[in-house]
């Protein structure tokens, strides 16, 4: 039902964009709040509605990316305006168009996407009702990390001491092979905490989703990088179980939201 | 979206995918060399002549990657490489 707006480019003909959907009869107009000042409004079918804006004209180019930026904005924005009036709802990533043909208008086409989406969408709807999506990613300082390594692991400090006995080139070889030994112990190590972090969220949240890690500008790594589903009282319980997490010297912790829950619809 | 393309950016860029395979080629000599001294089928000067090698050698590519100013370069070439090597082993494993 959907075009992408990359995937496809700018449609050519009358199309609706999509922003969430909300169990609502109808709330009428959300305002000029869309993306390049369009009128936001729902197109409501069996107790759900739509809330989309006309996208003739005013969705950028593939390819321009302060103008794409610029509507991400917007698009988050309404989705966020829209939860304020609807209370709970599924947000639609950025860039969902239904386009109308010439049987159909856009807006009918959005109603029957909601008539036949209806069990599905309101499975979705029941479950992240009352709940919001938070980031949670943890960093871990590999080098204090591997600096205690160093010092603590016995086979890691025989190691050491030998290569200060040997000849310039076998010690850079025994260099190479502590480099090597070092990088197992650390990614054993990485592999244990990010078990023990994840068992400790997945035992607060009502699901999670695991993303990708990045990289970072200093010496620390990100270690884990989840979305998390919670209601209030699950949002206070990971926030303490995070903070103790921080407390733990090498590791700090980001925890950001709530979010409208992208991750889980 | 316009790429700026000049003669610079194409020698450093290339230059920079060239170290980083050698980089790789070195790494990879590197652990070959840890694993016959373990194995014991080398003599200890054979070891020191062999470690004295590759020593040089990783000297030398550091160097070369100051002298040209391409130490982000690589940098960024090895994270590329890690990064699509990443995503074939979680495919890979996926699919298993």
């Amino acid at each position: 039902m959907e075009t992408s707006i990359s995937g496809k480019g700018r449609p050519d003909k009358e199309a609706s964009y999509l922003y969430c959907v909300a169990e609502s009869r109808g709330g009428g107009d959300l305002g000029d709040i869309g993306i390049a000042g369009s009128r936001v409004f729902t197109i409501s079918c069996m107790g759900l509605s739509a809330v989309v804006q006309d996208s003739r004209k005013e969705i950028p180019e593939p390819g321009d990316k302060d103008g794409m930026k610029a509507c991400l904005l917007v698009h988050q924005r309404v989705v966020e305006i829209a939860r304020e009036r609807f209370g709970t709802v599924l947000p639609l990533g950025f860039g969902k168009i239904i386009a109308g043909d010439e049987h159909k208008k856009s807006e009918e086409k959005v109603a029957d996407w909601l008539r036949s989406s209806f069990k599905d969408l309101e499975i979705k709807l029941k479950k992240v009702e009352g709940k919001a999506e938070y980031g949670v990613q943890v960093f871990w300082d590999v080098s204090l990390a591997a600096g205690r390594l160093a010092d603590e692991a016995p086979h890691i400090r025989t190691l050491r001491d030998e290569i200060k006995m040997k000849k310039a080139g076998t010690a850079f070889l025994y260099e190479e092979k502590l480099k090597a030994e070092l990088r197992l112990c650390l990614e054993e190590a990485a592999a244990r905490h990010y078990r023990a972090f994840y068992d400790k969220i997945k035992d607060v949240a009502e699901d999670v989703r695991i993303d990708k890690c990045h990289g970072t500008p200093d010496d620390r790594k990100m270690l884990l990088n989840v979305s998390c589903l919670l209601d209030d009282r699950q949002a206070e319980m990971l926030g303490e179980m995070l903070d103790d997490i921080a407390g733990h010297e090498g590791f700090s912790v980001r925890y950001t939201g709530p979010w409208p829950p992208y991750s889980f619809v | 979206m316009a790429i700026e393309i000049n003669e610079d950016n194409i020698k450093q860029g290339l230059l920079g995918l060239v170290l980083a395979l050698v980089e790789i080629i070195v790494e990879t000599l590197k652990h070959q060399a840890v694993r016959r001294m373990e194995g014991g089928s080398l003599t200890d000067e054979e070891v020191e002549r062999l470690g004295r090698t590759l020593k040089e050698l990783d000297q030398a590519v550091e160097a070369i990657k100051d002298d040209y100013g391409i130490k982000e370069c690589v940098r960024s070439v090895r994270e590329g490489l890690d990064s699509s090597l990443n995503g074939i082993f979680t495919q890979a494993t996926t699919i298993r």
